[in-house]
């Protein structure tokens, strides 16, 4: 209590100070007064009694002191005193603050904007209730990432039987929709709108801003509610936040729906990629359908996502074990249908290829696509950035210990009179919080600009990501801001009060004191220098790798090829597919504005293949040969509206079906590892699930094509008729591929009208032109690429200037001694020679420890490199050879700008 | 004379004004001096910081005001807070005067 009044008083006064100060003057006076007059009453002399009243009293400054220091709290007086006059000073010195603010600027912005997207991808947990307790359901396939994806009767299994979880919730992903906001007007627009169960929003424990959330009692099986839930964005920002909103009826995709609520504001349900703005209860699904299909009833439609709370006490690997027998149950009796379609018999490698096992991930952060593919580079630009930063504070360093040699006169004084030495650093490093604050400050806007440079290489609608610049990120920006101000603040602060009052006044030159800064300022230039190098190689690393990428020979053309899936009935066989792809081909095919159309199992790119053992009748394999190859199923015209050349032989005729003889196109790379010379006319067998398939005769050598990745090797692969496929596929949509050319343009719509056209209970998915695809496999290529190289020349800007600031002070140190060099008729050429030799030499330190730190780094971003190597040389020589230059440029300069000067200046220099 | 013993000014604050009723520095300072009788060596300018010091504990509180002879002064009252606090000082000196003169009698 008394502790809290003391406080009290304290913040008072903080905020009263000069008027508390005057009054004490008063009132020591008259306390004063009254003594002395108390001795002149005494017999004393005015002059005797005011001397007697100030012994009495004790001395006047030592009080005020001490009731200063008692008033309020010192060091917050004293910071802003020191915060007064570090503004003071960096005012005087604008070009000094100019280069500093914005030299912190560049790197602290740099930092923020790397952190706020890492944050927001990966570290940031959900803004719902206790996130910790979330699990997220996801499978492990034996290889490549872990599925997320299930279908919704494995949900209601886990659901119903789930002891260890309190609830576990449903939710698709989000898919555009026609939202009629106004029953009176026909207007449609858009809405991002997502299904999920309706305790959803109870197991994330999140309340409604406005009206109340999706209720289990909603979304009953079949007997749903047509309710919905709204974001609180869409409600702010498309509705104006109408509070009677709710209960208004609306209709979506043409069916009615009732708002009962808005959600909380920042919400935007498990997954980070995408905000929806409407959410909708999943029992409705069959009836939002287009053809009305209930794929809540399908196990094979594994396009949900599954979340759930653990209860309190239990753990993640508890309601593992609990739940995994019912995924296991699923895909064994997914297995046994596909083993009795096949008869009975299935290989090895097919049992491997439905082996899965639940495996529970913690659930605080949600799931994104983004986070598997991005987290790695966006990481190691982190660490990028983080190199730039040290390289701004190197530079400001450099910058501060130079001005300091202005400043030696004033510092030797203030401590001659008295200055604690602690005193004065704490003023300095006032100045370095300072020039870091203002560097954060404009670092926090470049941070906007450039975050949104970097999420433009992040696919998808990134709402969520873009939310950008919250508390999490300012704080970390403040962290930065102070760490940075005493990494930079602090050498020059110490060196500056280091030496000894007597030396430096009234004597202008304390050489020795001198040369040992400038060997620190060197030190601080090559560490720069080196640090340049790690930014440098890096950036040329990336840029040659995306070159590497885009130069290559996919073995297709891109430009104007455009594919589209065909969703087919889950009940139409292979044949009847096949019949309507065919039908689409043949469409397309009559428009002027096609040029070659075709239909394929397994996409180009599109992450679905199938590889198969090949056997060559009479040949025998060498040892460790792999016979693996990867089978394409395609219509004819198919190397047409790809753009594979056929090398030679002939593509597949509406004669190669069944029945006919068997045939297959090959490419080089096949031809080349199974025969020796023409492949042509020989023939392959195919290792089926249970027997040699085939035997195909080979009619074509096409091209070797990429086929999975761009990053692959040349794979062997065959493409066979599709028509000739005895055995149905497997339940995968088939890709149409279409050439666009002639007059013209091929539009979506065009698509959509001419399948519906065909068929109209088939589904037109992901259309989009193969550039596109090209584009996306190279998503974190260039963002690498790009940021690095961006990063890269600032750092060398930034190390540009740090060499030019050093050598110029160093040069100017030496002025004096050129000027009599040149007055007793030294050539200009022996007087630049030493002084750039030296700006060079130490550059050449720089980079030498610069390539020695950079080798070693280099292998935690080799696998993220195509066809350089991580020592590539020519990044080396290059990054050499740029920072050479630019270093002996930023040495030239001020070194010619002292062999010009009039050594009558000169000599009356300081 | 000796030193005012470390923390009884204080407590010799707060008695003066209880028992005189609001005083200005000077007024505090010459009552202590007289009760003292010169054995006590105050510097007092002292009294200030340790002013400062109850005032923003709660235990006395000021005001302006005129002196006696007419010039704006700065008057010391002590306070509910601080005549409790009185008291329990008070009892600890009382206390440890008695111990201590017990301690030293027995020899």
């Amino acid at each position: 209590m008394t502790a809290l009044r003391t406080w009290l008083a304290k913040a008072r006064a903080l905020v009263t100070p000069r008027r508390l100060d005057c009054t004490l003057d008063d009132e020591l006076q008259f306390h004063l007064d009254l003594l002395a007059a108390d001795y002149e009453r005494r017999g004393f002399t005015a002059d005797a009694a005011r001397l007697a009243a100030r012994r009495d009293f004790g001395g006047i400054e030592p009080i005020k002191e001490a009731h200063r220091d008692r008033r309020t709290w010192r060091w917050i007086e004293d910071a802003a005193h020191d915060a007064r006059y570090a503004l003071r000073t960096l005012r005087k010195n604008p070009s000094f603050t100019a280069v500093a603010t914005l030299t912190l600027a560049l790197g602290i912005g740099a930092n923020t904007a790397l952190f706020s997207v890492i944050d927001a991808l990966i570290l940031r947990k959900l803004p719902v209730a206790r996130p910790d307790e979330l699990v997220l359901f996801a499978a492990d396939e034996g290889q490549g990432p872990l599925n997320t994806y299930f279908s919704y009767p494995l949900y209601e299994d886990f659901r119903d039987h789930a002891t260890s979880l309190s609830g576990v919730a449903i939710f698709g992903d989000i898919a555009q929709r026609q939202l009629r906001l106004d029953a009176a007007a026909p207007a449609v627009e858009p809405v991002k709108a997502a299904a999920v169960s309706g305790n959803f929003f109870s197991v994330l424990g999140v309340q409604a801003a406005l009206g109340r959330m999706l209720a289990a009692d909603d979304d009953r099986r079949g007997d749903a509610q047509s309710v919905a839930v709204i974001s609180h964005d869409y409600w702010v920002g498309r509705l104006g936040a109408d509070p009677s909103i709710i209960g208004r009826r609306v209709t979506m995709s043409g069916v009615p729906l009732t708002i009962i609520g808005v959600t909380p504001d920042g919400f935007f349900g498990a997954d980070v990629s995408g905000a929806p703005e409407l959410w909708w209860p999943i029992q409705l699904t069959s009836r939002l359908d287009p053809e009305g299909r209930n794929s809540l009833s399908e196990r094979n439609t594994e396009a949900r996502r599954i979340i759930g709370r653990l209860r309190p006490g239990r753990t993640r690997a508890e309601a593992n074990a609990e739940l995994a027998v019912w995924l296991d149950r699923e895909t064994a009796d997914r297995f046994e249908r596909v083993r009795q379609r096949r008869g009975g018999v299935v290989a090895d490698a097919d049992r491997a290829a439905f082996r899965r096992s639940l495996s529970l991930q913690p659930g605080a952060t949600g799931d994104t696509f983004l986070r598997q593919r991005f987290a790695r580079p966006l990481v190691i630009l982190m660490m990028v950035v983080a190199v730039v930063l040290l390289i701004a504070c190197a530079n400001v360093a450099n910058l501060l210990l130079s001005r300091a040699a202005s400043r030696t006169t004033e510092i030797s004084l203030r401590m001659a009179i008295g200055a604690g030495r602690l005193r004065l650093v704490r003023q300095m490093l006032t100045e370095s919080a300072l020039l870091s604050i203002g560097g954060a400050a404009i670092g926090l806007l470049a941070a906007l600009g450039i975050d949104r440079v970097l999420l433009s290489f992040v696919p998808g609608e990134n709402t969520v990501l873009r939310a950008g610049l919250d508390m999490r990120v300012l704080a970390f920006t403040a962290v930065i801001a102070v760490a940075t101000g005493l990494l930079f603040g602090i050498a020059p602060a110490v060196f500056a009060t280091r030496r000894h009052a007597t030396l430096a006044i009234g004597q202008r030159a304390a050489t020795a004191g001198r040369r040992q800064k400038l060997l620190v300022q060197h030190g601080l230039l090559a560490s720069q220098v080196a640090l340049s190098v790690i930014v440098l190689v890096a950036a040329g690393l990336f840029s040659r790798s995306l070159r590497n990428l885009h130069g290559l020979d996919l073995g297709f053309e891109p430009e104007r090829l455009t594919v589209f899936m065909l969703v087919a009935p889950i009940d139409y066989d292979a044949q009847h597919r096949a019949q309507l792809a065919q039908a689409v081909v043949d469409r397309l095919v009559q428009r002027s504005d096609v040029g070659a159309a075709s239909y394929s199992l397994f996409g180009l790119l599109s992450n679905m293949n199938r590889s198969l053992n090949v056997v060559v009748p009479g040949r025998t394999a060498p040892p460790g040969e792999s016979a693996r190859s990867l089978g394409a199923f395609v219509s004819p015209g198919y190397f047409a509206a790809t753009g594979t050349r056929l090398l030679r032989g002939r593509d597949f005729s509406g004669d190669d079906i069944a029945g006919a003889p068997r045939v297959a196109v090959i490419s080089q790379t096949m031809e080349k590892r199974f025969f020796a010379g023409d492949a042509l006319g020989k023939q392959f067998m195919q290792q089926g699930p249970s027997r040699l398939d085939g035997p195909y005769d080979i009619v074509g050598i096409a091209e070797d094509a990429k086929y999975r990745t761009l990053r692959e090797d040349s794979l062997p692969v065959f493409y066979v008729p599709i028509a000739q496929q005895a055995s149905p596929p497997p339940q995968l949509p088939l890709q149409v591929e279409v050439r666009t050319g002639g007059a013209g343009t091929l539009t979506d719509a065009d698509i959509r009208r001419l399948v519906r056209d065909a068929d109209p209970s088939v589904i037109v998915n992901g259309v989009q032109s193969m550039g596109t695809v090209v584009d996306r496999t190279l998503s974190q290529d260039r963002l690498l690429a790009t940021l690095a190289s961006l990063f890269g020349v600032l750092a060398l800007i930034v190390a540009a200037v740090g060499v030019y600031g050093v050598r110029s002070f160093a040069v100017s140190r030496r002025t004096n001694e050129i000027g009599i060099r040149m007055a007793l008729g030294a050539s200009r050429l022996s007087i630049l020679a030493p002084v750039l030799g030296q700006g060079v030499a130490v550059s050449v330190i720089g980079m030498a420890a610069g390539i020695a730190i950079t080798i070693p780094l280099t292998r935690y971003v080799a696998m993220l490199l195509f066809q350089v190597s991580e020592r590539d040389g020519l990044t080396f020589v290059g990054v050499s050879a740029v920072l050479g230059v630019v270093a002996a440029l930023a040495s030239y300069v001020p070194a010619r700008r002292a062999t010009r000067v009039d050594p009558l200046v000169a000599l009356r220099y300081e | 004379m000796d030193e005012v013993p470390y923390g009884s000014l204080d407590l010799m604050i707060l008695k003066t004004l209880d028992g005189l009723g609001p005083q200005h520095g000077y007024g505090i300072a010459r009552r202590i001096e007289q009760v003292a009788e010169g054995a006590l060596a105050l510097n007092q300018g002292t009294i200030y910081p340790a002013l400062l010091r109850l005032e923003q504990k709660g235990w006395i509180k000021s005001e302006w005001g005129t002196s006696e002879n007419n010039r704006r002064a700065r008057f010391y009252a002590i306070t509910r807070s601080g005549k409790k606090q009185l008291a329990v000082e008070a009892d600890i000196w009382q206390q440890t005067v008695a111990i201590m003169k017990r301690l030293l009698e027995e020899q």
